[in-house]
């Protein structure tokens, strides 16, 4: 991937920080340092790499709305979210102005690197509780996080999932995934239908985050993604339609009651999901 | 799974008697068009010391209608005057403040949101509706159903449907109180099969997915239907006005001949003519299953069914069966599978009749499978069975 930034850029802009990485392998909209600071000795910091565009006195400026939601981030104390150090704001770095903000590193790596392997049920609904009480904390400060997935999800000392990044998908494009667009750095194999809708037609709320924690756990206990997202052809007909790999969990010998659960977390819309997240923990509770 | 009484002018003794019955109905649903400031409280008190639960319509959408009357609207403070999409949020808070009023002085179990008539589900009056709800919301002591009165055409379109139901399903209220208009007058209706099924999803998402207590108003027999859809309850009043509801039922006429009385049969899930029907079919050798009720076959052959025998008959019939339905499972499939097998035996009912030479209106058994038809698509398409 194109990386605009230089890790000497970044040292300049931010020298109150020791650096202990150069770039991580950069995600799909930004890029990610270890460092450390004389307020923590391991974090990270995160820089969206697509530069601010200045305001009409060229100074430069952070969108009325992602300033907002950021400002909510920044408020919301939970352990299953992670919690936003400094930042976010604005610095020049590289020439560009850019938005930056750090979190606290989390050691246990990221979901996806535990995943592949089905995992036992009852730990998968160990991972999906703690991922639904991220997101209703996130959705009680008003926050959809719009990109829950693996790499988005840190594992803490007691493999408690810890959800990252949040807000960033604030400005991914949400534009039509295509067959080209599979699989590139871009493409969001865990959004719902509803963020390939045209932006305006739809309202996201905590229901769009609901359905990429289904995701997330169908992958957990089948080892697979839960629309097969690796053959691209007729991808979007299956995401829309429900069509999601139901047999697998026939095969991974998934309770009634945990398949009732991800038929609702994968429904194609918002509606058949659930309306509140206490409903959805209620019956995520009814499955243990 | 209950049954609810459209209240309609003068009805308070009536719908206390049919109160005390075996399938008592849940609840009455008050028209505040159908009697005046004096009359209206003790209607509500009565209903409410005979153990039902009491809902106000504010009928709200009569003020969207052209030439629409709300008739006794100004002796409740209900006469809000025209509504239109483009109103402020001030006026649409001040139609909230007389619908909270008027709630207050009736003493109503829950809230009805005021609504405007919607044509579509995604016009500005859907989005003016979703506003009085919210707004209801915030300012309610009491749990609040939003209203939603729209035409059944609106249904037509399941994807229209989906989007409205996303953006519906965001208002956190207790219940949801729908109407559906549907064209002409005439009693017994044949529905739109497509219309009717889209109309089942969405009472099944609203409940069953969604958790709402979802009130199907107006709704008469389909409304049986409905709650074996996963509707909550369903509603129908004495007159055919009660039992479908149109929007020339709120433009002043002059009075209309009385309908001739009918007899509603469970069995046949039909209500048939009073004379040359209901008779015939009764004094047949299915009569008594047709008609179980010894004494309904009798006023039948003595010829003296009257007119306030069939409002109360097919009430009873109606929360009878809405009753059958709770009683019989919780799941929605198994009272899915109730009331379709209650379709098929009704249909075989007719063919029966038919084979004997009984003449019974065509319409009956082609609404029949119309509604069978429309509530078998609803479960294979939320694969509910």
């Amino acid at each position: 991937m194109d990386n605009p930034i230089s890790d000497a850029a970044v040292a300049d802009a931010f020298p109150d920080l020791t650096f202990s990485s150069t770039a991580l392998s950069p995600g799909g909209m930004k890029n990610a340092y270890r460092a450390s600071s004389p307020e923590c000795d391991d974090l990270v910091l995160k820089i969206v790499r697509q530069p601010l565009e200045p305001d009409e006195e060229g100074r430069p400026t952070v969108p009325e709305r992602l300033r907002r939601e950021l400002e909510s981030m920044a408020r919301v104390s939970h352990p299953r979210v992670v919690r936003i150090l400094s930042g976010p704001d604005v610095r020049v770095i590289d020439g560009a102005t850019r938005l930056w903000y750090t979190e606290p590193f989390v050691s246990g790596g990221d979901l996806s690197q535990h995943l592949g392997e089905p995992w036992p049920e009852s730990d998968v609904l160990e991972l999906g509780a703690g991922l639904m009480e991220g997101a209703e904390v996130l959705w009680s400060a008003g926050i959809v996080h719009r990109d829950i997935k693996p790499a988005n999800i840190a594992l803490d000392d007691g493999r408690a999932p810890v959800l990252l990044d949040l807000g960033i998908a604030l400005v991914t494009d949400l534009s039509s995934l295509t067959a080209s667009e599979m699989g590139s750095p871009r493409t969001d194999r865990y959004a719902a239908p509803e963020q390939f809708e045209p932006r305006g037609r739809v309202k996201l709320d905590f229901r769009t985050d609901l359905f990429a924690i289904g995701m997330v756990m169908f992958e957990a206990l089948c080892g697979c993604h839960a629309f097969d997202a690796d053959h691209p052809d007729g991808y979007l007909h299956r995401l829309f339609n429900g069509e999601w790999e139901r047999h697998r969990l026939r095969e991974v010998a998934t309770s009634r009651d945990t398949m009732a659960l991800l038929d609702r977390l994968l429904a194609p819309r918002q509606n058949q999901r659930f309306r509140l997240m206490p409903q959805a923990r209620d019956a995520l509770e009814g499955c243990r | 799974m209950t049954f609810w009484i459209q209240h309609g002018y003068g009805k308070g003794d009536k719908i206390t008697r049919l109160a005390s019955s075996d399938a008592a109905p849940a609840g009455v649903i008050l028209s505040p068009s159908s009697e005046s400031d004096t009359q209206l409280p003790s209607t509500s008190q009565l209903c409410d010391q005979a153990g039902l639960r009491v809902l106000l319509d504010p009928e709200t959408y009569v003020y969207s209608i052209d030439g629409a009357d709300g008739k006794k609207h100004d002796h409740h403070g209900l006469d809000v005057g025209a509504i239109h999409w483009s109103d402020a949020p001030r006026r649409m808070q001040a139609v909230v403040e007389s619908v909270l009023a008027v709630n207050e002085t009736f003493n109503t179990h829950a809230v009805i949101s005021p609504t405007p008539f919607q044509s579509s589900l995604a016009d500005g009056w859907a989005s003016m509706s979703l506003q009085l709800a919210r707004a209801t919301l915030d300012s309610a002591t009491k749990p609040v159903f939003a209203s939603v009165v729209a035409d059944a055409s609106a249904f037509a379109d399941w994807r229209a449907v989906e989007d409205w139901l996303d953006a519906f399903t965001t208002l956190d209220v207790a219940g949801v109180y729908l109407i559906t208009a549907w064209e002409g007058s005439s009693y017994p209706n044949i529905w739109d099969q497509d219309v009717l099924c889209n109309i089942f999803r969405a009472l099944h998402r609203l409940s069953v997915l969604n958790g709402y207590e979802v009130l199907w108003g107006y709704s008469d027999i389909a409304g049986i239907a409905g709650l074996g859809a996963g509707a909550d309850g369903a509603a129908a009043g004495w007159y055919l006005s009660l039992r479908h509801w149109t929007r020339d039922k709120w433009i002043p006429r002059d009075g209309g001949r009385q309908s001739a009385p009918r007899v509603m049969s469970a069995p046949l899930m039909s209500p048939l003519l009073a004379m040359g029907e209901a008779d015939v079919a009764s004094g047949s050798r299915i009569g008594p299953n047709l008609y179980p009720d010894a004494s309904v076959r009798q006023a039948l052959a003595r010829n003296s069914w009257g007119v306030t025998d069939a409002w109360y008959q097919h009430l009873e019939v109606l929360a009878e069966m809405a009753a059958a339905i709770e009683e019989h499972s919780a799941r929605v499939g198994d009272r899915m599978e109730l009331v379709l097998g209650w379709m098929e035996a009704a249909e075989d009912w007719l063919v029966q009749l038919e084979d004997m030479g009984v003449a019974v209106q065509a319409v009956h058994r082609s609404r029949l499978g119309v509604l069978r038809h429309a509530l078998l698509r609803c479960a294979q398409e939320e694969r509910i069975l």
